[in-house]
Order: structure tokens, then C-alpha cells, then sequence
């Protein structure tokens, strides 16, 4: 330990010596480490939504379709079947919200209207329904102003106020501050009272599900529906289309998600009593379950990082077999060295220091060729706007990982040739 | 064989060089592993994009009239009827739910059969909900029975079992053969109970990126929301554009100010998952020719590393009467002998990995045709990076073996 | 045997020319025994790789065994080089990732004899050589001598018709060393082959019949002198 600086300065100039050899090394550790940093930020982007929410909260669900659960497994969309399982219908949501057992409750579907800003043309806009308890819910950060209230909705007709998504307000204002600009929405004019800031890298709870194009939306309160006449991009059973809102508002198909934050003991019974003489299959799942059962990235991904674990796994062996044809044909040198009284433990150390500094250079370039690969990523595949990032835990875990894959690849070379007698490599063919 | 590929005893000498040589094979092994994965990942998307539809493609033009603001139903449908009434002097024309090829994602329905009560074998397919012209608009093939316009099909409105038009694929699922499921009955999880009436070839409508892409049911209904009708048309081949300013022209006639036309050829690289088949194919390739790349670099450097530790051994060789051809021949050989092990083992973890990867998603299928490309790709890479220094060892001339270089 | 006239070789290191070899003009016969002494730096190593096809002159004419050597190219030259000639090292030479059978038989693969006659003759050349029981030792499991004597099978199993050795006891002690020397007695009294041996020790070279000296790149014949002298 303490000849750590000299012992670094030695291996340095064993790497010097060969330029051409370490660049081929640290070159082909940092392009797999690289793309394998890529496919953790895809699957990190999922990961850890627990602490989204507080434990208090629940989601009414009922027993998913099992017909339809294993239609979708397997496939690339393996999760969709279990979204049949979040929709109640609005019928539903009117008698849970009588109860008023919730502390703070919200719906929570999207649908496709067409608008924007005043100023500009009326294109095609996502819309989000909720309740003003939706920001309490999820514990919404905010970028610009702030959410709309429960006193915004109660006033009549209420307070024809909206939040914009970070994505949204990105698209449509350039990510300036927006409040107090007024945007119309099938053919009505609202005002903007907040923006949402979006956390890096990371998908919303209230989004899982949400398809890409629809996820910069802009957030109305639900008193609004019968004004809007949304459209629900989904429902199960899938309502028929052509009878317009009012109808579906009727409707025993499930079209909105309905998310509540019930104190313990008393509420949560009698919530569950309620659901269960709507129907046998409801229930009440807790929000940090959803949040766990979620983080699972998509098939697709988890197929990447694997295969992208398989190309570290061949760096780390091709950087041991390049380690080791470097030490044996060293072999004479570190017999003079071993001659000259260094012991068999410094030979150890030396070698396997070389593998790790190795290691750890190239996963630090490859970290920093990750930035440009993980932005390749994202234009290539436009599967959600949230941009991929690579963050400080992605960075650390990296960094670990390249330590022990130097210890690893350096460990079996520094055996090798530090188990030879010194006199063995002397004057040999 | 001849004499000078020393296959003998290059085999034993591996024995008493176990350990670099098995990490050269386990190498080789776990590339050929990732390899043949990446590969058979890019297939699949590749058959996902160009993935056919079942419908003449090149023909289908998607036209919109997208309300500014919530318009009533009954209104909505008047103007859907006077727009398909004038699309049809066009085209073929229909009003359909979603556009053809939607990115948007739905649930498919649930159908079972009416009769043979216990038999309550559930077959899901997707619904199309379009007015009756649907398959003359979308180019549908109906083999039997007859499409949703014929005459004496009771129109969509009222109570009673709904007309329907089944895939063939779902016909066959229901009720054992396509053809008799023509005049049954079935119950679906979105309307009730509905009548077969015909049977068309397979179409996907939604790509082929749902899973069970060809099963269908068409059901007639007056396809119009609150906020937009989406009509779908047929132009005769190679008249597509014209059809497309002919359609805009006459759905612009119709005065509304409260609505925006447009009408688009049906693209499929514009769709969402055309992109992301793309796009994944795209990076696919990249991960690919990484692990290619550095098995390729770092054996170069080995071989040359080894070409130059062996100087004195290639010296005596050619000393003792080995030509050039055959001192290449000699590296070559070596590294054929080490990649073919290599590969061996590689095929049978390939193997294993596959059954685990396939549990995750079950279309990722291990075949003959992805193993043997990787093995090429395998085999000339080890060959071309044992080629360059064996040229180079070639070179090494007799006296290395008596002079010290 | 061998015939070379005026054979002369310039080794170029960047801007200094050394001359190894000057008008060296030399005729073995067949079945000579030839020792070859000389200091270090004189010119034994360059005439040796010469001589066996080793590597080129500058200027001069060399004939082997009746075949001019000047005009055949590499591929010739290593095949007759295979053919005629055996090699005897001071290191010994031996391949160390094979084993002694491996050793031995890696001239006759180059001949591209098959398999079986391969195997016959390599059997044969141990037996004489006592190698039996280490067919299958490493090189490094082996004992000096030990390996000097799979060196000289290996150079025997192709049946040469010239056996050029170069210090060939250099790395052993003196009990082994005159073990070699019988031995090479032994093979040129019984099979006509001719020999050249590189050595600085004369108590070896006087064992041979004829005694060659070198010095600066000239070949000096005691014993022609003395013929012409008298």
C-alpha cells in the first residue's frame, strides 16, 4: 500500500510501452461499457417509481381479464393485458367520490382533442382529466405557477383553468413560463396556471400506460368533461365509440383510472364495502405496489441490457487474454524484478492494478461515449418523450461494475505470473 | 489430409496451454452467444417492418375531418353520410373507428361461440367498427359468404345480432373451419351478440406489431366521435394522388368552417412502430458490430503479440524446411482449431441463453439460418485477424533461428 | 557435398557496413567430418546459416550436393533445405508448446510424408536415440542432454545428408557433452553423413577429421596450408 504511487508509475509505463495494445484494450472496454450504459438508462427509466407516491394512496382495480393477460405475454407489450385490470367507469367514480371517505381523490384518462395557444393553429392536442387532488395525490413538482384547485372546481361554472405537462409546455412555448397564457381546447379557452416539472430520466407513475405521443398533455380539471366531450383513448370493455360522451359517462365499461389517499383503519373498510357491492371483482390496490409491479422494464429492454451484459462479459475476457499475452511475454522482466527481491505478492498487485487502471480508463471513456449513444438511442427510438439520462446512480453503478470487472480480468494474469519462479522466464526460447 | 495442417499436434499442444487458449474459446463462445441474439432481435423487427398488411397498401388513401369543437353525434353522422356519399363517386370509401396502421394501442375483444353452451372457449380478436362499404374501401378479400353492403344485411342500428365479418384465422378458432362459420352466431365482450355473414382473407389492420395481428372482426356501425370522422379509401392502382386532390376538393366543398380536412396516402414509415423497427434494428446492428469489433481488435493484437513471443519457433520451423504458405497455413489452422471449439461451445450456451431469452419474449427463436451467419461472421473474423500477423510470421526469415533478432 | 567459392556477405545496420564473410572460398566432400573454430564476431554463425540455406550471400557461387543454390527461390530453397539438411543448435531449439514425438516428426510434415511412414520413422529415430519413454514429456520437463539428443533426432529423422551444428554441447556439462560427440561420430562413420560442427572448444574440434578455422570472414585451412607448404 504504501508504494501505490510507485507502483501506479510502473504500471503506467508498462502501458506506455505498448500505445497501440492499451488503446485496443481501453478502446474495446469503453465501447461495451458504453452501449451497456445505454440499455441501463432504458431500463432505469422505469425503475424506482417507489417514493412517487405516499403510502396512503390506492388505486381502485379489479381482477384483470386472464383471456387477456395471456394474450399479451410474451410479446413486446407483455404488461397491457394487466392495464385491463385499472379502468372503472364513470358511474363507479360517482359513487366512490359520494362516499367522501377520500382525504383527496382523482380521476385520471387521457383522450385526443384538437388545440393549442390562442395565438396559433389548432392542431392535435393530448388531453389528461383530473381532479384537482391529482397534484396532492402524486406530489406534483412544478416548473412554473401551480396546480388548479379544489376551490377552482367547485365554483360554478368552475374556473376554466389548466396545467401543461413540462413535455407539452416544451412543445408549445418553448419551455418559457406559461402561466397566465391562454389555451383553447376544442374550441374553449383556458388558463394556463402551472407547468409540471418533469424528473430526469424518469417516467410518471400517472403516465405508465400512456402512449408517447399522448404524454406532453395538458392537464384539465374533470369538470370539464361534459363541456369537451372527451374521448378516452382507452376503455375496457371498449365502449363503441360513436355514442359520444354523455353516453359513455353512463356506461358500465371502465374508462378512467380512479386514484384515492384514504387515511388507515375506518375509510379503507368502507371503501372496500362499497366496492364490493358494485362487483365481486374490485379492490383496492396500495400505489407503492403499482409502483413496484411496474418497474420491470418492457420485454424489449430487458432483452437489451442482457445482451448488452454479454458484450461486457467479452470485453472483460478479451481485455484478461490481452493482459495476459502482455505479462508472459513480459515474463523475462518481472523474472529480474523477482531476482532484484520484489516478492511474490508485489508482482500480484502490480499486475493486477494494471487490469484494473486499464478498466476503469475505459469505463470512463465509455461513459462519456455513452452521452452521444444514449442521444442516438432516443432519436432512433421514439418510444417516450421522457429522455433517457444518464444519472449519478447509473454512473456509480458503472463505475463499480468496471472495478470489479478490472479486478476480475486482472485477477487471473496476476496468478499466472506471479505463481512463476523467477528463473524460469530467464533466457528463454 | 495434407501432411502440413499439423491438426495432431497443434491439438496437443492446446493442453499445455489451457489457459490462454480457453479464453480465446470462452470468448469466441459468448460473442457467438450475443451474436446470434442480436441477430435473431433484428430479424424479428425487420419482419415486424416490412411485415405485409394483407391489404393493398399502395392504393389506401386516410382522409379526416377533425372537428374544432365537439360536435353532436346526430350532426356528426349527417355530415359522415354526406362525405362517403360524395367519396363514393371517388373511390371506394368508408368510415372507420381508427385509421388503418393507429400508433395508438386498444384492447382487443373478447368472442365466444353462441351455442354449444359449455364450450366457453374464448377467442380475442380485434374489432373494426366501419360502415358497411368497409371492404371494398380497404381492399378486404371476403372468401365466404358475403361482405357487410350486401343486400338484405340489416343495417348496424337496432337491437338484435349485429352483421359481422370475421377474419379467417378467427373463424377457424371459433368454430373449427373457416367456412362454417358462416350464419352462426357469436357473443363479443363489446356489443353483444353478433351474426357471421362472411369470412374474409387475413388482414392487419394494425400491423403486425399486436399480437394475433390477423384476427379481425368487422362490425358495421355509423364510425363517427364527437371530435372526428376518419374515412379510408380505395384508388384505383397507380391513381392514388389524383384520388387524394379529388377527395380533398370534394370534402372541402362541403362548407365547415368548424372542421379541418386532411388527406394523407397511407404511409407506413410514418407509423410509430415502422420507426421504432427501424430504430431498433438500427441500434441492433450497432451492438452487433460492437462485440465484433473488439473480439476482432483484441485478437488482432493477440495474434500479433504471439507472432512476435513465437519469433525464434518460426525461425527453427523454417529452418527445418517449413515455406512461407506453410508457416501462415500454421497460424491459420491454429486459429480455425480454437474458433471451431469455440463456436461448439458457444452453440450449445446460444442454446441455453435462448430458452431463458425466450421466456422474456417468446418470438426471440434460436434457428439454423441466424446460427450459421453468426458462425460465419465468427470464422472470418478469426480468420482475417490471424491472417495479418501470420503474413507477418510468414516473413520471419530462417536465420531467426540462429541469429538473435 | 558442398562447394562454395568466393562467397561474400555484407550485413547493412543502418549506416555501418560490416563485412561477415570476404572471399570465402570452401569444398566439403561427402562424408567429411568438419569442425569449424574461430572468435566470436569471425564469421562461424554466418558461414553456418549460409551453408545451411539459412540465409543469402552478396557475392560468390555456393553448390549443395549439386545443386546451385543461386538461382532457386524461397520456396525452393526451403525445400531442399528439408531434404539434405539437419540441424543442430546451441539452444536446442525445440518448439516448447509440443512434445518430444511432435518435436521430432515436424521435418517430415514439411516433406509431406504420409501418416504412417511418419510414424514409422519418427518410432525408429527415438528408439536409436533412447527417447522412448519421454515420447510425450515437454520440452521443459526434459534435462539438457535430454534435449539435446531430441534436437539431433529431430535433425536425424529426415535423414540429411548434411548435419550442421552449431555449438551443439555449448549448454551441457562435459560428461553429456562427449556423449554427443560419440554420437556424432557414430552417425557419420555409419551413414556417410556429412558433418560441420561450430565449436570453440578445440579438445572437440580435434575429434574431428578435418579442422577449419575462421577469422574475419576468411576461412583458413591448417591443413591445406601445410599441403602447400610442403
Amino acid at each position: 500500500m504504501r508504494n501505490v504511487g510507485y507502483n501506479l508509475r510502473l504500471v503506467g509505463k508498462s502501458l506506455r510501452r505498448d500505445p497501440w495494445f492499451t488503446v485496443v484494450m481501453v478502446l474495446g472496454q469503453a465501447l461495451s461499457v458504453s452501449i451497456f450504459v445505454t440499455a441501463l438508462t432504458t431500463s432505469q427509466r422505469y425503475a424506482n417509481m417507489t417514493g412517487q407516491v405516499r403510502g396512503d394512496v390506492f388505486r381502485v382495480e379489479r381482477d384483470p381479464n386472464t383471456a387477456l393477460v395471456r394474450f399479451y405475454r410474451g410479446t413486446q407489450f407483455e404488461v397491457f393485458g394487466e392495464f385491463s385490470a385499472n379502468y372503472v367507469s364513470v358511474p363507479t367514480v360517482r359513487a366512490l367520490a359520494a362516499t367522501g371517505l377520500a382525504t383527496a381523490s382523482t380521476v385520471n384518462f387521457v383522450s385526443v382533442a384538437t388545440g393549442g395557444p390562442v395565438e396559433g393553429p389548432a392542431n392535435r392536442l393530448a388531453v389528461r382529466f383530473c381532479d384537482a387532488g391529482f397534484f396532492e395525490i402524486f406530489d406534483v413538482p412544478f416548473r412554473y405557477g401551480g396546480p388548479f384547485t379544489r376551490a377552482d372546481e367547485r365554483i360554478s361554472p368552475p374556473a376554466a383553468v389548466v396545467v401543461l405537462s413540462d413535455l407539452l409546455n416544451q412543445k408549445l412555448y418553448g419551455g418559457a413560463d406559461s402561466t397566465g397564457r391562454t389555451i383553447r381546447i376544442s374550441g374553449h379557452d383556458f388558463r394556463v396556471a402551472g407547468v409540471m416539472r418533469q424528473r430526469a430520466g424518469k417516467l410518471n407513475l400517472w403516465d405508465f400506460g400512456v402512449a408517447p405521443e399522448n404524454i406532453a398533455n395538458v392537464v384539465v380539471p374533470f369538470a370539464f368533461a361534459d363541456v369537451l366531450r372527451p374521448m378516452p383513448v382507452f376503455s375496457y370493455p371498449p365502449v363503441a365509440t360513436n355514442e359520444g360522451w354523455h353516453a359513455i359517462a353512463e356506461s358500465p365499461s371502465g374508462v378512467t383510472e380512479y386514484w384515492l389517499r384514504l387515511p388507515a383503519g375506518e375509510a379503507r373498510t368502507q371503501i372496500k364495502a362499497v366496492l364490493a357491492s358494485i362487483g365481486p371483482h374490485w379492490l383496492l390496490r396500495p400505489a407503492n405496489e403499482i409502483a413496484g409491479r411496474f418497474s420491470k422494464p418492457p420485454p424489449p429492454y430487458r432483452i437489451f441490457v442482457i445482451l448488452t451484459l454479454v458484450v461486457l462479459e467479452v470485453s472483460v475476457i478479451n481485455l484478461m487474454r490481452m493482459l495476459l499475452a502482455k505479462a508472459t511475454s513480459r515474463a523475462a522482466e518481472i523474472g529480474i524484478h523477482r531476482a532484484l527481491g520484489a516478492g511474490r505478492n508485489v508482482i500480484f498487485t502490480r499486475q493486477l492494478l494494471e487490469g484494473v487502471v486499464v478498466s476503469m480508463v475505459g469505463s470512463l471513456l465509455g461513459l462519456a461515449l455513452a452521452i452521444p449513444t444514449v442521444t442516438m438511442f432516443d432519436r432512433l427510438i421514439p418510444d417516450l418523450p421522457v429522455r433517457l439520462a444518464v444519472t449519478p446512480t447509473i454512473v456509480a453503478t458503472t463505475l463499480l461494475i468496471c472495478l470489479l470487472a478490472g479486478l476480475v480480468s486482472g485477477i487471473y494474469p496476476a496468478w499466472r505470473i506471479a505463481s512463476v519462479a523467477p528463473t524460469r522466464y530467464l533466457g528463454k526460447i | 489430409m495434407n501432411p502440413s495442417l499439423e491438426l495432431g499436434p497443434i491439438l496437443r499442444s492446446l493442453r499445455h496451454h489451457k489457459g490462454a487458449f480457453s479464453l480465446l474459446v470462452l470468448e469466441v463462445a459468448l460473442g457467438f452467444v450475443m451474436l446470434t441474439h442480436t441477430m435473431i432481435a433484428i430479424r424479428n423487427y425487420y419482419r415486424l417492418y416490412v411485415h405485409a398488411l394483407g391489404l393493398p397498401e399502395d392504393q389506401l388513401v386516410v382522409a379526416r375531418r377533425r372537428f374544432l369543437q365537439p360536435r353532436d353525434i346526430e350532426r356528426a353522422r349527417d355530415a359522415a353520410r354526406a362525405d362517403l356519399a360524395a367519396m363514393n363517386r371517388i373511390a371506394p370509401a368508408a368510415a372507420v373507428d381508427t385509421a388503418p396502421l393507429p400508433d395508438a394501442a386498444a384492447f382487443p375483444a373478447v368472442l365466444t361461440r353462441s351455442q354449444g353452451g359449455r364450450d366457453g372457449r374464448e377467442v380475442l380478436a380485434w374489432p373494426l367498427y366501419a360502415t358497411p362499404g368497409v371492404a371494398a374501401a380497404l381492399g378486404i378479400d371476403v372468401v365466404f359468404g358475403t361482405g357487410l353492403d350486401a343486400a338484405g344485411v340489416a343495417d348496424a342500428r337496432g337491437g338484435g345480432a349485429k352483421p359481422v365479418l370475421l377474419t379467417w384465422s378467427v373463424a377457424e378458432k371459433l368454430f373449427g373451419t373457416a367456412d362454417r362459420a358462416v350464419g352462426r352466431d357469436l357473443a363479443c365482450s363489446t356489443f353483444g351478440t353478433g351474426h357471421v355473414v362472411g369470412v374474409a382473407r387475413d388482414f392487419a389492420f394494425r400491423g403486425g406489431w399486436v399480437p394475433a395481428p390477423k384476427a379481425f372482426i368487422v362490425v358495421p356501425a355509423q364510425a363517427v366521435t364527437e371530435h372526428e370522422i376518419i374515412y379510408v379509401l380505395r384508388a384505383p392502382a397507380g391513381r392514388r394522388d389524383a384520388v387524394i386532390s379529388d377527395v380533398t376538393a370534394a370534402l372541402a366543398g362541403a362548407a365547415d368552417p368548424d372542421a379541418t380536412i386532411v388527406v394523407k396516402r397511407l404511409e407506413r414509415e410514418t407509423t410509430r412502430f415502422a420507426q421504432l423497427s427501424s430504430g431498433a434494428v438500427i441500434i441492433l446492428i450497432w451492438t452487433g458490430f460492437l462485440v465484433v469489433a473488439v473480439a476482432l481488435a483484441g485478437s488482432l493484437a493477440l495474434a500479433s503479440f504471439s507472432v512476435a513471443e513465437r519469433t525464434r519457433q518460426i525461425g527453427v520451423r523454417r529452418a527445418l524446411g517449413a515455406s512461407r504458405g506453410e508457416i501462415v497455413r500454421y497460424f491459420l489452422l491454429e486459429n480455425l482449431v480454437l474458433t471451431t471449439f469455440g463456436l461448439a461451445l458457444g452453440l450449445g450456451l446460444a442454446a441455453g441463453m435462448n430458452q431463458l431469452v425466450r421466456r422474456i419474449m417468446e418470438d426471440m427463436v434460436l434457428t439454423a439460418d441466424v446460427a450459421l451467419l453468426s458462425m460465419t461472421v465468427f470464422l472470418t473474423t478469426g480468420l482475417l485477424s490471424a491472417l495479418v500477423p501470420a503474413r507477418r510470421a510468414a516473413l520471419i526469415p530462417p536465420w531467426a533461428a540462429t541469429r538473435t533478432l | 557435398m558442398l562447394k562454395m567459392s568466393k562467397i561474400g556477405k555484407v550485413y547493412r545496420t543502418g549506416l555501418v557496413e560490416t563485412a561477415a564473410l570476404e572471399d570465402l572460398t570452401v569444398e566439403v566432400a561427402r562424408g567429411d567430418f568438419v569442425s569449424l573454430m574461430g572468435p566470436s564476431g569471425s564469421g562461424k554463425t554466418t558461414f553456418l546459416n549460409i551453408a545451411g540455406l539459412l540465409d543469402t550471400f552478396d557475392r560468390g557461387r555456393y553448390v549443395l550436393d549439386g545443386v546451385d543454390v543461386t538461382g532457386l527461390d524461397d520456396d525452393e530453397q526451403s525445400h531442399l533445405r528439408n531434404e539434405r539438411i539437419g540441424f543442430i543448435f546451441q539452444s536446442f531449439n525445440l518448439i516448447p508448446d509440443l512434445d518430444v514425438y511432435d518435436n521430432v516428426e515436424v521435418p517430415l510434415r514439411y516433406r509431406r510424408l504420409p501418416a504412417s511412414e511418419r510414424r514409422d520413422r519418427v518410432e525408429e529415430v527415438l528408439v536409436q536415440m533412447g527417447l522412448t519413454a519421454r515420447m510425450r514429456h515437454l520440452p521443459a520437463q526434459l534435462s539438457g542432454g535430454q534435449q539435446q539428443r531430441v534436437a539431433i533426432a529431430r535433425a536425424l529423422v529426415g535423414r540429411p545428408q548434411l548435419l550442421l551444428a552449431d555449438e551443439p554441447t555449448g549448454n551441457l556439462d562435459t560428461i553429456t557433452s562427449r556423449q554427443v560427440l560419440d554420437l556424432l561420430e557414430k552417425i557419420n562413420a555409419e551413414r556417410q553423413t556429412t558433418i560441420i560442427m561450430v565449436t570453440h572448444d578445440p579438445s572437440l574440434a580435434a575429434r574431428a577429421r578435418r579442422k577449419l578455422h575462421v577469422l574475419d570472414g576468411r576461412l583458413i585451412d591448417p591443413a591445406a596450408r601445410e599441403h602447400a607448404a610442403s
